[in-house]
């Protein structure tokens, strides 16, 4: 015998219970509130007063803020640079992160072991100590510099170049790549390269025609995730792009804490935000096409 | 000939990672081989090997005073981000609540977002108050910035676990806290140990942060690394980097004895 099922309306003292289901989440809506939604309110508001000289703010509304780094070409320059460095470090990520991501996901024993700490040691390394390495590494006459001879100056060798900032940004987001893409492929039955294999397909034919496809999702997910993370990276490009290579997130430190220009420090931000955003709203429609299919 | 060209196509793939595992531990090497050397400048390979700069760090009280500082503020901001984590992962994976799903990405936003902006906003709010930013203020930062780590590490973990052991210990006469506490806590102990450990991570390494909201009287260690590096490199620095890599292997390795590392792998898509 089955027992009626109960009505699904809310009664009266289900309600209070309800309400008391909330409760936990009330200190995250406290620490939210103050520390992360009210500054970003904050920032956006900043962004459209008027600057008075360093450290003085007018509340006088003003558009002068977003036409001065949308329209003066240093600014310009800045974002420019900012999306250029995060879509070449998206890409070089990418085929960077992807064999090894594949042997990680497909290795066993020793290799594996030692995949895991050659992906783990970096995500766990300050990213101060990361770029400081870098630093040696790019001296002038260094073994590494050598290796990329054209592209190196005679002074500062790879540091402060174009290309030296790109291979320590690589660096710098290659883990979350290849993570992003290690959850895609170890899903992967290996069963399937099995059959291709015994169909006579070769090596290059079965990754493009198998695992390729069937782990672009991952691929292009670990790329929004890289793209939004370069974008906004302050440590690597101070370090290694240092005042030849300046981008959004160093020029906000400068404007905030040497200049004092709040206002148009606060322009900057948000226009980093929406470059970042732009690969975050995208990630997260994305992953809930995917959630939803699965 | 052909058979040259088919061992050669077999290696081509364990060449291409060998030189890719080379490429992410290189900057990691270069440091602590660098510490060892007797030079007064930093030089790749080292000349010579010492210990000097390792022993000049140790008795520098002002590096101890950034050490000491960076782990108060890691600590502190972990247990808060705990506080604010814990409870919301166990109500947020709780079937059945609507919002559940926006409310989560919401809290999960402070990885998405550059961290250069909601700091920007601390201190401009600290600046509208006409105060200067309190170390309460920092630490609140810190753990807004390493909440969704936790959150997230947690969440994943009462995901996958049974909600019959809930309504068991409930259908016996628990509570929802004491099925919570009892039942459920226990269960994802070892997954919560993994997120803190990451959050944990975070908050000593962070860069910016402090960077921002902490005062010259208020150095932790990435800071002081951060001002030395750009002024001058030198052997000194490297000693402490290279002492702050093997603390951090250390945490990470205590924090993989059970698995945790393999979990942080499948959570991090």
């Amino acid at each position: 015998m089955t027992a009626p099922r109960r009505p699904a309306g809310p009664t009266p003292d289900r309600g209070s219970a309800r309400a008391a289901a909330w409760l936990p989440l009330l200190p995250a809506f406290l620490l939210y509130g103050v520390q992360f939604v009210l500054p970003l309110l904050i920032v956006a508001v900043m962004a459209f007063m008027t600057s008075d000289g360093t450290g003085v703010v007018r509340p006088t509304p003003t558009l002068d803020n977003f036409a001065k780094v949308l329209g003066d070409s240093y600014y310009l320059s800045l974002v420019g640079r900012s999306l250029l460095v995060a879509l070449v470090t998206a890409i070089t990520t990418a085929i960077i992160g992807y064999p090894i991501a594949w042997a990680l996901a497909r290795s066993r024993g020793v290799w594996r072991s030692l995949l895991l700490v050659a992906v783990m040691l970096p995500l766990m390394t300050s990213s101060v100590i990361r770029a400081f390495g870098w630093m040696v590494l790019f001296a002038p006459g260094t073994w590494f510099t050598t290796l990329f001879g054209g592209l190196a100056t005679e002074t500062t060798g790879l540091l402060y170049t174009f290309p030296g900032l790109i291979i320590a940004m690589t660096h710098m987001l290659l883990p979350m790549m290849i993570l992003s893409l290690y959850g895609v492929i170890e899903k992967l039955e290996p069963s399937y390269e099995e059959a291709a294999a015994t169909l006579g397909s070769g090596r290059v034919g079965r990754f493009l025609r198998i695992v390729l496809p069937l782990t672009t999702g991952g691929l292009v997910a670990g790329m929004l995730l890289v793209f939004a993370s370069a974008a906004s990276l302050f440590v690597t490009p101070r370090l290694i792009g240092g005042p030849k290579q300046r981008v959004l997130a160093t020029e906000i430190y400068d404007q905030t804490i040497m200049l004092l220009n709040w206002p148009l420090a606060s322009a900057m931000a948000v226009v980093l935000l929406v470059l970042a955003g732009l690969a975050g709203g995208v990630y997260s429609v994305m992953m809930r096409r995917v959630g939803s299919t699965r | 000939m052909n058979r040259a060209l088919r061992i050669a196509s077999r290696a081509w793939f364990p060449v291409v990672v060998a030189a890719i595992i080379v490429f992410l531990l290189a900057p990691i090497a270069v440091i602590v081989a660098a510490s060892f050397t007797t030079s007064n400048y930093l030089s790749f390979p080292p000349d010579g090997l010492t210990l000097k700069w390792y022993a000049e760090v140790l008795v520098d009280p002002s590096w101890g005073a950034a050490v000491i500082n960076s782990l108060l503020l890691a600590i502190s901001s972990s247990l808060i981000a705990s506080v604010v984590a814990v409870p919301a992962a166990l109500v947020l994976s709780r079937r059945g609540i609507r919002a559940a799903d926006l409310l989560s990405s919401f809290l999960m936003l402070p990885i998405m977002v550059p961290s250069v902006l909601f700091v920007l906003g601390v201190l401009l709010g600290y600046q509208l108050l006409d105060s200067p930013v309190p170390v309460l203020g920092l630490i609140l930062a810190l753990a807004v910035l390493i909440a969704p780590y936790i959150l997230r590490t947690l969440l994943a973990a009462l995901e996958e676990l049974d909600p019959a052991l809930e309504e068991a210990a409930m259908s016996l006469g628990a509570s929802r806290l004491r099925a919570w506490v009892s039942v459920v806590l226990p269960n994802v102990l070892g997954a919560y140990a993994g997120g803190l450990a990451l959050a944990f991570i975070i908050a000593f390494d962070e860069l910016v942060v402090p960077l921002f909201l902490a005062g010259p009287a208020l150095s932790t260690l990435p800071v002081r690394i951060y001002r030395e590096v750009a002024f001058d490199v030198s052997p000194q620095i490297a000693a402490v980097s290279a002492l702050l890599v093997v603390v951090t292997v250390l945490i990470s390795t205590l924090a993989a004895r059970d698995g945790s590392a393999t979990r942080i792998l499948k959570e991090q898509r």
